[in-house]
């Protein structure tokens, strides 16, 4: 029941985005938009004078960019090996979860109130804790990202390998088909496309983890570099982390939808 | 057409499901038996317990009482050498037509080889040809459901069960449906028990006719259809034609 409910809702949110062939529209008319906040906040900038401390033109953080690429990329490739192995780590561990989760219905029971209880608590919390026992490298940061990526996971993983029509279960006992038949030939297939759901909302789940994860303590990265430059009062440079930031989230986002694009084509052509 | 010997028996079989407060009957006191190579509908008030009936057959649900036998054993594992067609066609989405009407032989492990020339020959059958290599979501719901048809039939089974397989098509589609799985049966002479809740649909195809009661249902009566085979639309306006199913619909009405 829970599982389903948390399913639902997870559907209305994603339904909206566009799922079939990227046509030029679909990157012209967001490219468009981004282009012209840009303009109307430098506009704004300078229209009404505001201290650059506040709030520096996005020219400036752009500037910055330009000026310190080697700076900027180094913490930028540092923050996306951290999200993209805690994502991995939570696409492993989430997939064999829900696999055995569906298999045994006491393993279910005893795992699932200690999953959501995992996710219950901030990882802002928990964070310090993590650091304590792991250090400061690049381990607690990716541990992080991969505690809060690998719920949707395992939560959409159950529903998709458990969603199967009652009539095809009736024609897999009419054909005797095994367990283990069930699983690679009907189960695995059906539970991708909510599974693609999941991994969409994982992937912006572990950008958030790794950040935070370096906001509490880190040496590198684009969270180091937001809080560093805050601690300086760098706002131009802040701004140029969350613009590199948000950057590297759609490109992991949009790739997602890539390859789902060409891993279940049949899902799209009904 | 039958030649005496029985391949489905029912003998005082019962089915009642469990419920917290009051168990539901569902199948009260059934018996009759279907013969070699028989078509037998079964026809009943929505609710009746059809479906249960036919999952009984299958061996992929308990009785609760009685026993049914298929081919002389009684039933208590999934029946062998057995096709089903469900109310929808319950396709398997990312396989295309070929390889849907080949998935029963994958599953008992059988070498698909052997099995291609015969795939390509229901497919021809059920007039599918062209669209071997189509997604099922590229189909209409007639063509998935000739689909389905074919995957039933792939292993040449001698018992061929069906759940309202045209229930869901327009009427127009039904009637090529109905001519055509007569064809199929005429060809390759098999035992079909067909659930239905069109009366008509019932007449024309079938040897035997079973009208059920409502739940918990028993065999109301059972008409023997006398038309020769094989059939085409002209009996549906013949006289014996609309008495059977004036009958029919009387004892249903009961």
């Amino acid at each position: 029941m829970e599982i389903k409910d948390l399913e639902e809702v997870k559907i209305e949110t994603i339904q909206g985005l566009p799922t079939r062939g990227l046509k030029l529209r679909e990157i012209a008319v967001p490219t468009a938009t981004l282009v012209l906040m840009f303009l109307a906040w430098e506009a704004a900038v300078r229209a009404f004078q505001i201290s650059p401390v506040i709030l520096p033109p996005p020219s400036a953080a752009l500037l910055l960019i330009w000026k310190n690429p080697g700076l900027l990329l180094t913490h930028t490739y540092v923050t996306t090996q951290e999200i993209l192995l805690g994502f991995l780590l939570a696409i492993v561990v989430g997939l064999a979860f829900s696999v055995v989760m569906i298999h045994s219905k006491i393993l279910s029971e005893a795992l699932y109130p200690l999953l959501v209880l995992s996710q219950m608590v901030p990882k802002v919390a928990v964070a310090p804790l993590l650091l304590l026992w792991l250090g400061y490298g690049m381990l607690p940061k990716v541990v992080i990202a991969f505690t809060i990526a690998f719920f949707p996971i395992v939560i959409n993983g159950v529903s998709g390998l458990t969603s199967i029509d009652p009539e095809m279960l009736d024609l897999l006992k009419v054909l005797k088909a095994s367990r283990s038949q069930i699983l690679v030939k009907i189960r695995i297939k059906n539970s991708l496309p909510y599974l693609f759901d999941g991994l969409k909302i994982a992937i912006t789940l572990a950008v958030i983890g790794a950040i935070v994860a370096e906001f509490i303590g880190g040496e590198t990265g684009l969270g180091y570099l937001i809080i560093a430059s805050n601690a300086t009062i760098n706002t131009a440079m802040m701004f140029a982390a969350l613009i590199l930031l948000s950057a590297l989230g759609m490109l992991l986002f949009a790739l997602i939808m890539v390859v789902e694009r060409f891993s279940i084509p049949w899902h799209f052509r009904q | 057409m039958a030649d005496g010997r029985n391949v489905i028996e029912y003998d005082r079989v019962r089915k009642t499901y469990p419920h917290k407060r009051a168990p539901v009957p569902a199948i009260a006191d059934m018996s009759f038996a279907v013969g070699e190579q028989e078509f037998a509908s079964v026809l009943g008030p929505s609710g009746c317990g059809k479906t249960t009936l036919l999952k009984i057959t299958a061996g992929i649900m308990p009785v609760s009482g009685g026993t049914v036998r298929v081919n002389g054993q009684p039933v208590t594992e999934p029946v062998s050498n057995l096709g089903m067609v469900f109310q929808t066609p319950v396709l398997i989405k990312w396989r295309n037509v070929m390889d849907n009407v080949l998935f029963p032989v994958e599953i008992l492990r059988h070498s698909r080889s052997d099995y291609l020339e015969r795939a390509h020959e229901l497919v021809r059958l059920v007039g599918l040809e062209g669209f071997e290599n189509r997604l099922p979501g590229e189909l209409s719901g007639g063509m998935q459901q000739r689909v389905s048809i074919c995957r039933a039939l792939i292993t040449d089974p001698a018992l061929l069960l069906m759940d309202e397989p045209f229930g869901a098509l327009d009427a127009l589609t039904r009637e090529d449906m109905n001519l055509e799985l007569l064809r199929i049966w005429e060809a390759r002479k098999k035992t079909v028990l067909f659930v239905t809740h069109s009366i008509p649909e019932a007449v024309f195809l079938s040897d035997k006719v079973i009208v059920l009661s409502p739940r918990p249902s028993r065999v109301a009566r059972i008409f023997e259809i006398g038309f020769a085979r094989s059939r085409d639309f002209s009996v549906c306006y013949t006289k014996e034609f609309g008495e059977y199913c004036d009958a029919i619909r009387a004892e249903i009405k009961r």
